[in-house]
């Protein structure tokens, strides 16, 4: 019987494919921005008088039937108008299309799918971020940060104030994948993740999944952030850039061949450095002051692409950032360095009208290096991940129903684990601890995504992956489905399974980000992650602007890791003995409502989570916690408002459930060995996480006043952030208040109490930017 | 690293002064007290113990009874070479090294690596508390070297050479002018010495005439354990990139107790700075 079924679903699947052969011709091309040849990403292309079209794919590729020999497309993107192309007989492919902005004192606009696509799409758990959002709502010190606007979606905690972490629908900090041009980024934060290593100005495209995750994204558990780089001018030298409090940046594009070839470069760097020198050099002779140690960080992109032939592209680009902190003077030498460098050679091949190739060779390495010379003796501690990928994704377009994507990929990772070399500078006394491991991470996936009919459509992919580690294989199947089915014009329902496994793990003791965090492979002893999320949801089109969407989301995890008491995480010769095993849950519902058109845009998202950890043999015998970021309520209000071309303001209002702290439920007093050092107060902890913090909530306002000079276009960005100056928790803590016996010399407490640190107060900021 | 929390510490100073941190009311989850055990069997010196209690974080401090803390009326005995040695339940105070302990005896503790000590102890309630350990052999200082540099500040480098065919835990402390001033406070494992010579340093902060006491503690696994995962919960509490745990004891049994019981072997030595 079941076999009557397979047969039955196959002979299905094949007739879907039928139209092929109907289509009298395939018209395939590229969609472009006229102004500097950017392809764009999630164009609409349809054939005139019906229903019948496609979306360009990430690279801006096409592929769209005619049933007839000629006929006409119609071309649209959010944000430039609408174009009509002619399609007669003598027309050969590829056909390039170059979309005209609709104003031309618009920034430019990077979106994908308008409502009514969204509607008619598979896709769930997925949300987009223009850069002008990005660019526009209000942050920490005027920085824009595509990480931190992120977090102002529902469904995407950020762990504390001002940190640049993700956690997901109930995922740990280490479960996200970061792809910065088809390139992992191990760790994308600057300073503690107070800023993103993303510069905005570099930026063509964000996408973050929390679910119903495409077959072709793999190796992390709750969420895949997909940057795409710009691809730089290939029209005119042009150039952006501004100037904050905290950092400066600039970025450059240039042709290389008008029309054909471009390049782009963008920096940016931090100066509180600068600052700081001089406040040392005044302080020279100064017995009695301290010097201030520099910091600073940096970042840089750098992209180049060429047109091979009509068919052929070549795209190459890389990102090298670094933190630097570091303390000299003649007897003390200490610096602290980490940060990413990735770099992506890809090449966009048009095998035929309907297959598309991209194929791509990426380097990914993320290090952190500690090192400490005194007068005689040194110090190095150093970790490291590097990764080189090789990878090739199709698309294949049967018919406009029929779009299949598949590809394979492996990966060789290399890990320096926490390389300990310390000693006497003539070798008489020497330390040192650490661990070089290697594994190998593959991944091969089909999915197509198919037009059933007018109301339903399903996207049904499958992924297999892979890891071997010191001749312990792992192997996984990672089924992935998604349905869609339009109820009426204005409503559709959706649904979606998705099994994610992941192979390598952060060692990170701590729910803000570390630059000491680091990564661990899957071994003999360490089992891969496995996630099985499955979501329903419903989209509702509140006339033509307002789009009401409300997911509900389960999540179930396996072989989840925690670190057992006090793991010492830093220099270790067996890591993973630190390790501790179990699993975890999580559900919730996300209610969002969006308006991306008009002179008011924004949204407002609501967010009602629950997750817990648990069955791990060495923390609270077994039984469930709660982790820190599980927060029950999310709430974010964004709106942009633009007066006039030249003038916008914005307002975000953020309200959070407090996070949960793991404060001490005891205390006991020590008087350790004689010439040791008494503690009138040790706590004892008991339950983890056992206290949730004061809600979080804050107003940031913005405004942005827009100039038009001889020479381009620049503005003013006035932001406000905590407008109301509420103190936030950002970390609580037992205070014990003490007082000498003088007769016994010794110390004694006279009270306790309980104090909240708040890190970010009323912050103004001023920021000028500028384009040419 | 220590420039660099510093730093960070400059940085919660520098937010202190922003005036970002309040005062709070919470309502922390209910807690029973403990008995806490502390004694540190030192050759040549008499047997002493202390027996406290542990209290809920937030209960109030009698200033006029201190002696509140003390957990009293316990049979407590340790047996050593076979013989059962029973400690009183009375206060006991060394003004010279402002040690307290509330049980103690006259008799003397013996030397030698190859003794066991076993801790009994009974409480009023009948609970027990147990405890086992030996007393190591003494890791001597092998030297205490002086360098000063151009601007005629000091550092000591302490040298020690250690057994490699064991697995060895030190703490080593300098104090400043009197015991109760330590300066530096270090916990090793010898798992990641490549090489018998190990050394500690001082930074050049010294000047002629400081007087510097220099202690050398060799340790057992489950002390080093006990006094890392007490000095790792005092530093979770106020430092928010730390992560909390359970303190790790040497000590059991059915009373839930906290606390250590071991031997200690350590070599000191004064220096005067020329």
């Amino acid at each position: 019987m079941h076999q009557h079924l397979r047969v039955w679903i196959a002979g299905f699947y094949l007739l879907s494919l039928l139209p092929v052969l109907q289509a009298q011709r395939t018209v395939t091309g590229t969609i472009r921005d006229g102004a500097n040849g950017e392809t764009l990403i999630g164009a609409t292309v349809r054939v005139a008088g019906t229903e019948n079209g496609t979306f360009t794919n990430a690279y801006g590729f096409y592929s769209v039937d005619l049933t007839a020999d000629s006929g006409q497309l119609v071309v649209t993107y959010v944000g430039f108008q609408d174009l009509v192309i002619d399609i007669h007989p003598g027309i050969v492919n590829p056909v390039q299309v170059d979309l005209s902005s609709g104003t031309l004192l618009e920034e430019v606009v990077v979106k994908s799918n308008s409502f009514r696509e969204q509607l008619g799409s598979t896709q769930m758990g997925v949300q987009e971020l223009t850069m002008r959002e990005a660019k526009l709502i209000p942050v920490v010190f005027g920085e824009v940060d595509i990480i931190k606007t992120l977090q102002l979606k529902p469904g995407i905690n950020s762990g504390s104030e001002g940190n640049s972490g993700l956690f997901v629908r109930g995922g740990s900090g280490d479960q996200n994948l970061f792809i910065l041009d088809e390139a992992v980024v191990y760790n994308p934060n600057h300073l503690f993740g107070f800023f993103s290593t993303f510069n905005s100005d570099a930026i063509k495209d964000v996408k973050i999944f929390k679910g119903g995750f495409p077959a072709q994204y793999g190796g992390r558990l709750s969420s895949v952030i997909d940057v795409k780089l710009n691809e730089g001018n290939n029209q005119k030298f042009s150039g952006t850039g501004g100037i904050g409090l905290i950092s400066s940046r600039l970025t450059l594009e240039a042709p290389i061949e008008k029309g054909k070839s471009s390049m782009i470069l963008s920096g940016r760097r931090t100066y509180a450095d600068l600052i700081t020198r001089s406040i040392n050099k005044a302080n020279e002779g100064n017995e009695s002051y301290t010097p201030i140690p520099d910091y600073y960080f940096y970042d840089l992109n750098a992209k180049v692409n060429f047109t091979l032939s009509e068919k052929d592209k070549l795209f190459v680009s890389g990102y090298f950032g670094q933190d630097r902190f570091g303390f000299d003077n003649e007897n003390f030498n200490f610096n602290f360095n980490w940060g990413n460098a990735t770099g992506t050679a890809r090449w966009n091949r048009l095998i035929s009208s309907r297959l598309f190739a991209n194929t791509t060779f990426t380097y990914s390495d993320y290090k952190y290096q500690i090192s400490n010379a005194l007068t005689g003796f040194s110090f190095n501690l150093e970790s490291r991940i590097r990764d080189m990928n090789l990878k090739s994704d199709f698309t294949y377009s049967a018919s406009n129903d029929h779009h299949l994507r598949f590809g394979g990929e492996i990966t060789r990772h290399l890990f320096t684990v926490g390389r300990l070399k310390a000693g006497s500078d003539d070798g008489e006394i020497s330390f040192s601890a650490g661990q070089d491991l290697e594994a190998w991470e593959s991944g091969a996936y089909i999915q197509d995504d198919w037009q059933i009919n007018d109301r339903s459509s399903v996207s049904a992919g499958l992924r297999l992956s892979g890891f071997l580690q010191d001749g312990k294989p792992y192997g996984a199947v990672e089924p992935r489905v998604a349905y869609n089915y339009r109820v009426t014009p204005l409503l559709s329902v959706k649904a979606n399974y998705a099994r994610m496994v992941q192979y390598l793990h952060l060692v990170a003791n701590s729910s803000i980000s570390l630059p000491t965090d680091i990564w661990y492979p899957s071994t003999a002893g360490v089992r891969p992650q496995v996630s099985d999320q499955v979501g329903v949801g419903w989209q509702y089109l509140i006339g033509s602007q307002f789009l009401l969407s409300n997911e509900y989301y389960y999540k179930y995890l396996d072989n989840q890791i925690d670190f057992k008491n006090f793991a010492d995480l830093f220099a270790n010769d067996e890591l993973e003995r630190e390790f501790t095993f179990g699993k975890g849950y999580a559900y919730g519902t996300e209610v969002y409502l969006e308006k991306k058109e008009g002179r008011l845009t924004g949204w407002v998202g609501y967010t009602l989570a629950f997750v817990r950890r648990g069955a791990f043999d060495d923390i609270m015998g077994g039984r469930y916690f709660s982790p820190r970021y599980d927060r029950r309520h999310d709430i974010s209000i964004v709106t942009i408002y633009e007066i006039t071309p030249r003038l916008s303001v914005t307002a975000a209002w953020i309200y959070g459930s407090g996070d949960l702290s793991w404060l001490p439920v005891g205390r006991l007093p020590f008087q350790d060995i004689p010439g040791g050092q008494p503690q009138p107060v040790v706590p004892v902890y008991g339950d983890r996480n056992n206290l949730r913090q004061p809600a979080y909530h804050r107003l940031d306002l913005g405004m942005v006043i827009g100039f038009k000079p001889k020479w381009g276009e620049s503005d003013l960005t006035i932001s406000v952030y905590n407008v109301y100056n509420r103190r936030n928790p950002y970390f609580l803590y037992l205070d014990a208040e003490t007082k000498t016996n003088t007769d016994l010399g010794i110390e004694e407490v006279v009270g306790i109490k309980a104090k909240q640190v708040s890190l970010f107060p009323i912050l103004p900021s001023l920021t000028y930017n500028f384009k040419f | 690293m220590p420039t660099f929390w510093k730093t960070i510490l400059f940085l919660t100073i520098l937010l202190s002064a922003c005036n970002l941190e309040k005062e709070i009311d919470i309502d922390l989850p209910g807690y029973t007290s403990q008995p806490v055990v502390e004694c540190y069997l030192e050759p040549g010196k008499p047997y002493r113990l202390l027996l406290t209690r542990s209290a809920a974080y937030f209960a109030t401090f009698d200033l006029d009874d201190p002696a509140a803390a003390l957990w009293n009326g316990a049979t407590v005995t340790i047996r050593v070479d076979g013989q059962d040695i029973l400690l009183d339940n009375q206060v006991y105070f060394d003004p010279v090294t402002l040690q307290f302990s509330n049980y103690g005896s006259n008799e003397i503790v013996p030397e030698g690596p190859d003794r066991t000590f076993q801790l009994y102890i009974e409480l009023e309630n009948g609970l027990i508390i147990s405890g086992e350990t030996r007393i190591l052999p003494v890791v001597p200082m092998d030297s205490l070297v002086v360098e000063t540099n151009a601007q005629n500040k000091a550092r000591v480098i302490t040298y020690f050479t250690e057994d490699q065919s064991t697995h060895n835990y030190y703490r080593r402390t300098v104090n400043f002018g009197s015991r109760d001033s330590v300066l530096q406070d270090f916990l090793v494992d010898d798992g990641f010495f490549d090489t018998p010579k190990g050394a500690f340093g001082t930074g050049f902060s010294f000047e002629p005439g400081d007087t510097l006491i220099h202690t050398l503690v060799h340790m057992d696994e489950p002390y080093f354990n006990y006094l890392n995962t007490l000095l790792q919960s005092i530093s979770a509490n106020l430092n928010p990139f730390g992560q909390p745990g359970l303190i790790i004891s040497t000590v059991s049994g059915t009373a839930n107790p906290i606390g250590v019981f071991t031997g200690l072997s350590m070599d000191r030595d004064t220096l005067i700075l020329p």
